[in-house]
């Protein structure tokens, strides 16, 4: 038996003559998250919202749970879905909001609301069954959307976005409590964001989506480390990561970069000569250091301190920009010295953009 | 940072107003008052006319004709006039009609809208224009055709032709109503219910009725008291007495060659009064009904 609990096969989606999904394919073990991220209108929605069954798609197959599931209506795919604008149902309270899916199926009153009060007492809603969603706060109004999904014991979580309506610190807090309910249920859950922090930090496995194609899927680390394309390389870390115009020097194991003064830096590795590339560069693969020691001297444009880390962005074309624990002495207008670490250098063809 | 100091100075010129309660009144606001006032004295005055001449006697009346304040108050021509015309009868009618044309009206202007709006059905467009056209032709060019359908149904001289008429003519502008209303229904909420496994017909009575229901209370009193104000449909419809409304027992009261002003406006006043009670009990619905959707 296999553990595979979704299956999608060269899923097409057409509006009109807008193609929105492009043959694809994506496989979802049982129990494992995974997140959908791209910008805006890669298609990322469009593919959850086919797996629950609310866009029919125009070619392909959908398996859950072994089942093809193309022609069954989302109410018969066991699969339950959390919505960014969290969807409840502004008539009924907490507990009816919870138990709606039960009544529906004719389970007893009180045997609902017990359900109720045991989904509750697991989402930190005990004390709030009697109350209506305009009495919620967002955060627990976001929660009464989790234990609607959760009380269903579905075969799927699937998540549009839902922390989008979040404060930043609520952000990062249901972050953290969707991945441990996920990890105590052992749910297979999909969750879509545009937010790739979002992603890195919940899923066990990041599909990264541009224009109805899947660029690149992978463990979160992987993506990081070894970006498939410029496109994933540049969406997937924060700061972005910098991309500079390069070429590859005649004895293919170094390369020229395209910045005032034209530094060369050693690859490591031998790549074909005189090749055109954009040569990608980690911000926090780069460090401030005193101009002797420097492989790069570059002017300051715009120095941003957090207090923990220090952005120090250059005053060049492509600018570059620099993470530096803690504090800097660099000062906007100062030529300050750039080291970049050895061996994490990300070479892409200038024309395909795909990692070299 | 221009913002913050727009903020704060909008927040405290409020507090100020606030603590010495003092709204500031320019000209133009008096203006628009005065207007007001003068709009709300000219709604008043035909009601006025009925009340101070419906209890009016004759004699006073053809004394100090129809402006005067009443010298004595006589019930006589309310009296005459419920009686004449059997009007508990006919309140019962026009309650039984009404009733049914806001309840059988409403239903089908939902299910209408249900299916225009949520059902996405094509070609939605041309078939609500269609249906606006039954509110747009003249009564008077349809009373024909309904008077032969009648006959030919055997509905003739029934309250049911009256309400089957008036329940789908109406419905067009309910129809309409509803279907902008449920447009800006939000999306998600109906997903929300087909992904908890309710069907249809489950969305529709237990999650969209529930959030509709003050637009659907204001259709219902709209369809309620137009219903009670129609004259020309019940009049050719119903011949009977005692199948007759109360606006077509209003009606009767001047002949070809008579007039009794004040037996009018006891008619009058006995016809209004009770779409006025109804209008009172359910302003409020009203009134919330109507800016439904304005806010968000």
């Amino acid at each position: 038996m296999s553990d595979i609990q979704i299956e999608l096969a060269n899923i097409n989606k057409h509006y009109g003559t807008y193609h929105a999904l492009k043959d694809v394919s994506l496989r979802i073990e049982k129990g494992s998250f995974v997140a959908l991220v791209g910008p805006s209108g890669c298609g990322k929605s469009t593919l959850l919202r086919s797996l629950a069954g609310l866009e029919s798609i125009t070619g392909g197959t959908i398996r859950i749970a072994g089942e093809v599931i193309n022609n069954v209506p989302p109410r018969k795919r066991d699969v339950a879905m959390v919505f960014q604008s969290y969807a409840l149902y502004p008539h009924m309270t907490v507990a009816e909001n919870l138990t709606y899916s039960l009544r529906i199926k004719g389970v007893k009153k009180d045997v609902a609301r017990k359900a109720a009060e045991e989904i509750a007492a697991t989402t930190g809603l005990t004390g709030l069954l009697d109350r209506y969603p305009r009495e919620l706060s967002g955060g627990q109004r976001q929660r009464v959307a989790m234990g609607r999904a959760i009380i269903r014991h579905p075969k799927a979580f699937l998540f549009d976005e839902p922390l989008s309506n979040l404060d930043a610190a609520l952000r990062v807090q249901m972050r953290k409590e969707i991945r441990s309910l996920h990890d105590r249920l052992g749910a297979t859950s999909v969750y879509v964001t545009h937010d790739q922090i979002e992603a890195m930090t919940m899923a066990d496995h990041v599909v990264v989506m541009r224009e109805g194609v899947i660029e690149q899927q992978g463990a979160p680390l992987e993506l990081y480390d070894t970006p498939a394309n410029k496109f994933v390389a540049g969406f997937i870390g924060s700061p972005a990561m910098n991309f500079v115009p390069g070429t590859i020097a005649a004895n293919g194991h170094e390369v020229v970069l395209d910045l005032p003064g034209a530094p060369v830096m050693e690859l490591g590795r031998q790549v074909e000569a005189n090749r055109q590339v954009t040569v990608g560069l980690r911000p926090e693969h780069l460090s401030v250091v005193p101009l002797d020691e420097a492989s790069l001297r570059l002017p300051v444009a715009v120095v941003e301190s957090t207090g923990s880390m220090t952005y120090v962005t250059t005053a060049t074309t492509p600018e570059l920009t620099v993470v530096e624990t803690g504090r800097t002495a660099a000062k906007t207008g100062d030529n300050v010295g750039v080291r970049i670490e050895p061996g994490n250098v990300h070479l892409f063809d200038r024309q395909s953009e795909k990692a070299i | 940072m221009s913002d913050a100091i727009l903020t704060d100075n909008a927040a405290s010129a409020a507090a100020e107003d606030a603590a010495h309660n003092r709204p500031r009144r320019s000209p133009f606001r008096w203006l628009v008052l005065l207007l007001v006032t003068l709009m709300l004295l000219l709604t008043l005055f035909p009601f006025m006319l009925a009340v101070i001449n419906s209890i009016k006697s004759g004699v006073d009346y053809a004394r100090n004709g129809p402006l005067s304040i009443p010298t004595s108050t006589d019930f006589g021509a309310l009296a005459y006039f419920w009686n004449l015309s059997d009007f508990g009868r006919k309140l019962v009618n026009s309650v039984i009609i009404s009733l049914s044309v806001s309840l059988l009206g409403v239903l089908i202007s939902l299910l209408n809208a249900y299916a225009i709006s949520i059902g996405r059905v094509k070609g939605s467009r041309i078939f609500l224009v269609i249906l606006l056209l039954g509110i747009m032709v003249p009564q008077e060019s349809i009373v024909y055709p309904l008077y032969y359908m009648a006959k030919a149904t055997g509905l003739y001289d029934t309250q049911l032709a009256v309400i089957i008429v008036f329940a789908v003519l109406q419905s067009a502008f309910g129809t309409y109503l509803l279907s902008s209303v449920l447009r800006s229904f939000p999306k998600e909420i109906i997903e929300a219910a087909e992904m908890d496994g309710a069907n249809r017909w489950q969305v529709l009575w237990q999650v969209v009725v529930p959030v509709l229901r003050p637009s659907l209370m204001v259709v219902g009193t709209f369809f309620f008291i137009w219903t009670w104000n129609e004259f020309l449909i019940p009049l050719v419809m119903l011949v009977s007495n005692n199948n007759q409304t109360v606006a077509v027992a209003m009606g009767l009261t001047r002949g070809q060659n008579m007039s009794d002003p004040t037996f009018q406006a006891a008619a009058s006043l006995l016809g209004i009064a009770p779409t006025l009670i109804f209008f009172l009990i359910f302003q409020r619905t009203l009134t919330r009904g109507v800016v439904v959707g304005a806010v968000k």
